[in-house]
């Protein structure tokens, strides 16, 4: 059940918080990132802290490393930018990708020193910081057939996974010998040699994300054909065919996936509400869809209700029935197109990871038990 | 390898339920027509930015581009008689849907030809109209990633139906008052000659 609902911009693509989440950055669905301050009291309005520009084209995608405060953004005009925050302004400061063609997604690592790039050149840049030139440099990862649209860092290894519309996952080694220890080891066995593909999933449709579990042990990637896919990382570093389970869902296709910390995963994307997904007995299920709980919904008075009609009959000519109703029942309006974690509060209202999509909302979710029992229960 | 280019177009004949139709809904026989339309647009409209692969700093729609085979969908095309039918194009971006209106006989194809291209010289305000049909059919859309940022999805699609059930109604509205005024023609002509 959503715990917070603030339409912070008219319309958001990305969004990501800081690592005390008292600050947001979001991106207007143009070629600037907007920094805004959470409100501290109830109804407080979100004010604007600063607002990065120095894209030329639309950003795709903005990266907050939690720990070094540092912000990362990519743009269709096939740069990004690395902002660090001097005072109250945020400075830029080139990274050199050497890609022909645009960025579509950026990840930090763990350890917050590297960060991958997808791209539509078909190739994912591994950025690092080079004291020596005082530039942020790139390693290149190739073996894509078309654009990466997502990457993913396995939290305790040099490992990135990769999603890409040739309809392939591929898991790759990102062991740079300048900053990860010699005796990195990964699923696959000791840290091989950059750029070393180590796994290839291939999916039924574009696959528009991937993500790690937290502990590494699961990979989820979602696909445009409607499905869901987890690979057991151990399984499938040991060759077993059965190391993927796919599931079909029903719902129109999901573009982002979130894993929690308690092991269930969460995606959104053309199916307007977050669908959950829980492991039982070790095989994933969906276990519900979180939609808005009644007290959520304010209650209309007939007056507002006559109002409305009246509204719509004047402005479209037609007159409001079931079938021709003008928002949907669904928080968002429009595709989501961010999810984030946020264990964290707005003006009281807990939540533990928040979604954006083009209708300039950011909308606060909690798994709670308790409302998940009572929807599993009207629902089964 | 990406995989080979997508095969011939899916083909669906929507066949009207006998025994079902009353006299008070006209309409009522093209409704599994239509629900099937509405559908196969609701799922074909996942649609995100996306950002030419080909040429750095473009975003074009990559069913009109169609130089990546591996970004377009299967086409899907829905029959509602031998002469009706409505061919739907999905790829990452834009969605393309060409639709062929009835036209039994030549007046009714003079006619289809006028209306389409009176739309379709104003098409600018239409915004999702395409200025040129595919061949084979009347009238296309094509409906980008753009468009569906500011419209509502389901608000558009309810629009292109709304659009499918009218378009009959009007071509054989006009076809009627084409018939009336020649025969009114007629008549007045003739009445001269009849003392």
């Amino acid at each position: 059940a959503p715990m917070f609902e603030a339409r912070v911009e008219s319309c958001i693509t990305q969004h990501a918080w800081n690592g005390d989440r008292t600050m947001l950055a979001v991106c207007p669905n143009d070629n600037t990132v907007i920094l805004l301050k959470k409100p501290s009291a109830e109804d407080g309005q979100w004010e604007r802290v600063a607002t990065l520009s120095e894209h030329d084209a639309l950003i795709t995608d903005i990266a907050w490393a939690p720990r070094t405060n540092r912000i990362v953004t990519t743009s269709q005009d096939r740069n990004a930018y690395v902002w660090t925050q001097h005072g109250t302004e945020w400075k830029p400061m080139l990274v050199i990708l050497r890609i022909t063609a645009a960025a579509t997604s950026v990840r930090w690592s763990p350890d917050e020193q590297k960060f991958a790039v997808g791209s539509g050149a078909k190739v994912v840049p591994v950025c690092y910081y080079e004291d020596a030139n005082n530039f942020w440099v790139s390693k290149m990862i190739k073996e894509h057939c078309s654009t990466v649209c997502a990457v993913a860092w396995h939290p305790n290894a040099p490992i990135v996974a990769t999603a890409s519309t040739d309809f392939r996952c591929r898991v790759f080694s990102a062991f740079l010998k300048s900053l990860d220890p010699k005796e990195s080891k990964t699923p696959w066995g000791p840290a091989a040699k950059f750029g070393t593909l180590l796994y290839t999933f291939e999916a039924h449709g574009w696959v528009l994300d991937v993500a790690f579990s937290a502990d590494g042990d699961t990979l989820a990637l979602c696909a445009q054909n409607s499905s869901v896919s987890f690979i057991d990382v151990a399984a499938a570093a040991s060759g077993s065919a059965t190391a993927a389970q796919t599931l079909r869902l029903s719902e129109l296709p999901l573009m982002k996936l979130l894993f929690l910390a308690d092991g269930t995963l969460v995606g959104a994307g053309h199916c307007f509400s977050p669908l959950a997904f829980c492991r039982v007995n070790g095989v994933w299920l969906l276990q519900r869809k979180l939609v808005a709980s009644k007290s959520m919904q304010k209650q209309e008075s007939s007056i507002s209700v006559m109002r409305r009609m009246f509204q719509s009959h004047a402005s479209t000519g037609r007159t409001e029935s079931a079938n021709t109703l003008a928002a949907l029942e669904t928080v968002h309006q429009f595709p989501v197109c961010g999810l984030q974690h946020f264990n964290s509060t707005v003006t009281g209202s807990p939540a533990e990871f928040t979604s954006s999509a083009l209708d300039g909302k950011i909308v606060g979710w909690s798994s709670d038990e308790l409302a998940g029992a009572m929807q599993a229960m009207g629902v089964g | 390898h990406p995989p080979a280019a997508s095969p011939a177009p899916l083909s669906f004949v929507v066949r009207r339920q006998p025994g079902r139709m009353t006299a008070k809904q006209g309409n009522f026989a093209l409704k599994p027509y239509l629900d099937c339309i509405r559908e196969t647009l609701n799922a074909a409209l996942c649609v995100t930015n996306f950002a030419s692969q080909i040429v750095e700093r473009h975003n074009k729609p990559e069913i009109e581009v169609g130089t990546s085979s591996e970004l377009l969908l299967n086409t899907v095309v829905i029959h509602r008689s031998d002469n009706e039918k409505v061919m739907i194009e999905p790829a990452v971006n834009s969605v393309r849907m060409s639709v062929k209106v009835k036209q039994l006989d030549e007046m009714d194809e003079i006619l289809a030809r006028k209306f389409a291209r009176f739309l379709m010289l104003r098409a600018d305000n239409f915004i999702i109209l395409r200025r040129k049909p595919m061949p084979g059919y009347d009238i296309s859309f094509l409906m980008t990633n753009f468009n569906l940022e500011v419209m509502w999805k389901h608000k558009l699609i309810d629009f292109v139906i709304q659009f499918m059930e009218e378009i009959d109604s009007e071509i054989s509205a006009m076809k009627i008052a084409v018939n009336e005024r020649a025969r009114m023609v007629g008549y007045q002509y003739l009445k001269e000659f009849n003392s």
